[in-house]
């Protein structure tokens, strides 16, 4: 077993990926939301090992979860003491000096190192000349150079790597560490009598990042810059994928729907056949492929920012906002882009290095409210509210932002009291160019864990959906039957069930239930089960209720009992806070895990009804 | 002369670090620690400073800067 360690922001996941190829998987730490990527590493034609990518960290003295699984590792496998087990630790050559700090103290673990110092390049670009060789001798390490962005020195590593494997030294013995040797200072100490030794040569001089900096940094030009690029980034992931996502949409209600039904119909199978296809396995498969171009921008431009350099500036700039709420800098991007689509979103809290704050951020995106929520609110404020349409809107957009802060202000003071805003300190890594390669190798590796990860889990909800659609509650009809009304099917049959729970809401009716059980599937499926359980067509611009607003109003009007408006604020409320769609819901399964998905779930349900109620009980009042 | 106040561009050393413990001793870890040499790079908005120590670039928030007083080299 080899477990790769080192700062964050040092291209520790490029190697990782270099090395391990598509052969990986990403599992948790036991007992934690901390997650680790273990892999398979092929040395070479018969020689393959385990390779853990390890949060990354500056120091063995953990701060966070993920930083306590780094040191936990290393010190369970220097326990072990296995001769095949390994630590590579990546070193910075930017950053030599707090490397080698980290490596002395994986080093005081016990552990077998090989050194393998990135960056070197850039290093060597700003004045310093870093003899391997010598830096080697003096650390009494193998230490390889490489650059994990160009492959250049993998070999040599796995070489390093082979060596020991071939030959296995037996690991340093375990010595008892006084703590003042561990203290920073003494650790540092012997840092700079290994700088002397291997004469690093470090003639501090300005770099191109600083250049960059210097302008990127500045108020007036940084922050202008700063939500330029959150404005294109919440572009990106809804006006450049909407058309994309339609397109892959309609490629599956068209070609790929008539061609299953000439086979079903080829094979004579039964109707209730056809029905389960096309609703229940095709609705689902074109919702992960609906999704999928837009996974693949988010994915693209998470990792441009990350690797360019400019996420540690976003965190940077973010941080002053967000540390009042008790968020790390890096949370606006994924709240900002919640506003277009929760589930990038979500997929952009990984940018956030503690699994503490990934998560608290990950419970708050869902109440950004997104553009499929938004079709809502303009159809029932046109229907309840036609001359105040626009300030409703305005509100309910003024509601999802208080909802956000009041969320993460109660969750920050409570179950998330431990991670609060520690203060800003941050390594800012080099700019570099992103390499094609890796980018392409990066996007692929997690567009393949969104579909089987986060796949799996849509299709089967969306089966689940179609059985309830297709199968009658009494047996006047038969399953799958295209003539049945909805109110005739379990689906017709669960709303008139769970109907009563609204009333202190003020709509208890099935037409409001109906809507928003197939709310919890999609959004935007919302205004079309009005439409659908009323019989009605569903209007072209939701701005404009015409009829199936009038047959809503006067449904809310008796279900409220003469506060038809008050309800409907009650219902957009209630669509604002409940689980958005079930793609956010399986995204955060795949993010969070199973537990803390489904207690995310039952607490905004209940948070949701909470508000409604609130809202419409003032209401009624004015 | 506290941290937060520092010129750009005028190496400092480190002179007395207040913080939390564990803030502190992961400041010590980045090499932040009496002694020290340190160099304020940019004056990033918010009252962010990047830093210079051991020539790595670390952005410090307001309230660590206003908590490190540092003093002129060679004073």
């Amino acid at each position: 077993m080899i477990l790769l360690v080192g700062h964050p922001n040092v291209g520790k996941s490029t190697l990782f990926n270099t090395l391990t190829g598509s052969r990986q998987k990403t599992m948790n730490a036991p007992r934690t939301t901390v997650t680790m990527e273990t892999g398979t590493w092929r040395l070479d034609d018969t020689t393959t090992t385990g390779l853990v990518d390890l949060p990354g960290t500056y120091s063995l003295l953990p701060q966070s979860p993920d930083e306590e699984v780094t040191a936990q590792e290393i010190s369970r496998l220097a326990e072990k003491s296995a001769p095949d087990d390994l630590v590579i630790v990546v070193l910075d050559a930017t950053a030599l000096a707090s490397s080698l700090y980290l490596l002395r103290q994986v080093q005081q673990h016990g552990a077998t190192i090989i050194g393998a110092l990135t960056l070197n390049d850039v290093a060597h670009t700003r004045g310093s000349t870093i003899n391997t060789a010598a830096l080697a001798h003096a650390v009494g390490i193998p230490i390889v150079e490489l650059n994990p962005r160009t492959s250049h020195g993998i070999n040599d590593l796995a070489h390093a790597v082979t060596q020991h494997l071939n030959a296995p030294a037996a690991p340093p013995a375990q010595q008892k560490i006084t703590p003042h040797e561990s203290s920073p200072e003494h650790i540092f100490d012997w840092v700079a009598s290994v700088l002397d030794a291997a004469e690093v040569n470090d003639t501090a001089t300005t770099t191109p990042t600083d250049t960059i900096d210097s302008w990127l940094l500045r108020p007036w030009l940084g922050i202008p810059l700063f939500f330029a690029v959150l404005w294109s980034t919440f572009h990106l992931t809804t006006t450049v994928a909407g058309p994309l996502q339609d397109l892959a949409e309609s490629f599956i209600t068209g070609p790929v729907t008539t061609g299953l039904l000439a086979l079903t119909s080829a094979l004579h199978a039964p109707p209730w056949v056809d029905s389960m296809l096309v609703d229940g396995l095709l609705g689902g498969v074109g919702t992960v492929l609906s999704f999928l171009p837009l996974m693949v921008i988010i994915f693209t431009l998470i990792y441009l920012l990350e690797d360019s350099g400019y996420l540690a500036r976003v965190a940077v700039m973010g941080n002053h906002v967000m540390q009042k709420l008790g968020l790390d800098g890096r949370a606006i991007l994924p709240l900002v882009i919640g506003f277009g689509c929760n589930i990038p979103a979500l997929s952009a809290t990984k940018t956030i290095p503690d699994s503490r704050h990934r998560l608290l951020t990950g419970l708050l995106v869902p109440f950004s409210s997104c553009t499929a929520r938004l079709v809502i609110y303009l159809f029932l404020a046109s229907a309840f509210f036609p001359n105040h349409a626009g300030t409703v809107v305005f509100l309910m957009y003024l509601a999802s932002a208080l909802t956000i802060t009041l969320g993460a202000l109660v969750l920050s003071r409570t179950a998330f009291r431990s991670a609060v805003s520690q203060p800003l300190l941050l390594v800012l890594p080099a700019y570099q160019t992103p390499r094609l390669t890796q980018l392409g190798r990066a996007v692929f590796i997690r567009c393949t864990s969104f579909i089987t990860r986060a796949g799996v889990l849509i299709l089967s909800l969306s089966l689940g959906v179609w059985v309830l659609m297709a199968f009658p509650a009494t047996s006047e009809y038969s399953i799958g039957d295209p003539t049945m009304p909805a109110h005739e099917s379990l689906f017709g049959a669960t709303a008139d069930t769970i109907a009563p729970i609204f009333a202190p809401a003020g709509f208890d009716d099935w037409h409001a239930s109906a809507a928003l059980i197939t709310g919890f599937v999609a959004k935007e499926a919302v205004v079309g089960t009005f439409a659908t359980t009323y019989g009605v067509d569903e209007p072209q611009d939701p701005a404009l209720a015409g009829d199936l607003g009038a047959r809503l109003r006067a449904t809310f009007d008796e279900s409220s009992g003469g506060h038809p408006g008050a309800a409907a604020l009650a219902f957009m409320v209630f669509c604002l806070v409940y689980t958005p769609c079930l793609v956010t819901v399986a995204e955060q399964r795949r993010l969070f895990g199973g537990r803390i998905t489904a207690l995310a779930a039952a607490g905004s349900l209940t948070f949701a009804w909470v508000l409604a109620v609130v809202v419409f009980q003032v209401g009624r009042l004015l | 002369m506290l941290l937060s106040e520092c010129p750009a561009g005028v190496a400092h050393h480190v002179h007395q670090v207040e913080a939390p413990p564990a803030h502190q001793r992961r400041l010590a870890e980045m090499g932040i620690y009496p002694g020290q040499n340190i160099t304020v790079m940019h004056r990033a908005p918010f009252g962010t400073r990047i830093v210079v120590v051991q020539h790595q670039r670390i952005a410090l928030d307001r309230s660590t800067t206003q908590h490190v007083t540092v003093t002129t080299i060679g004073a």
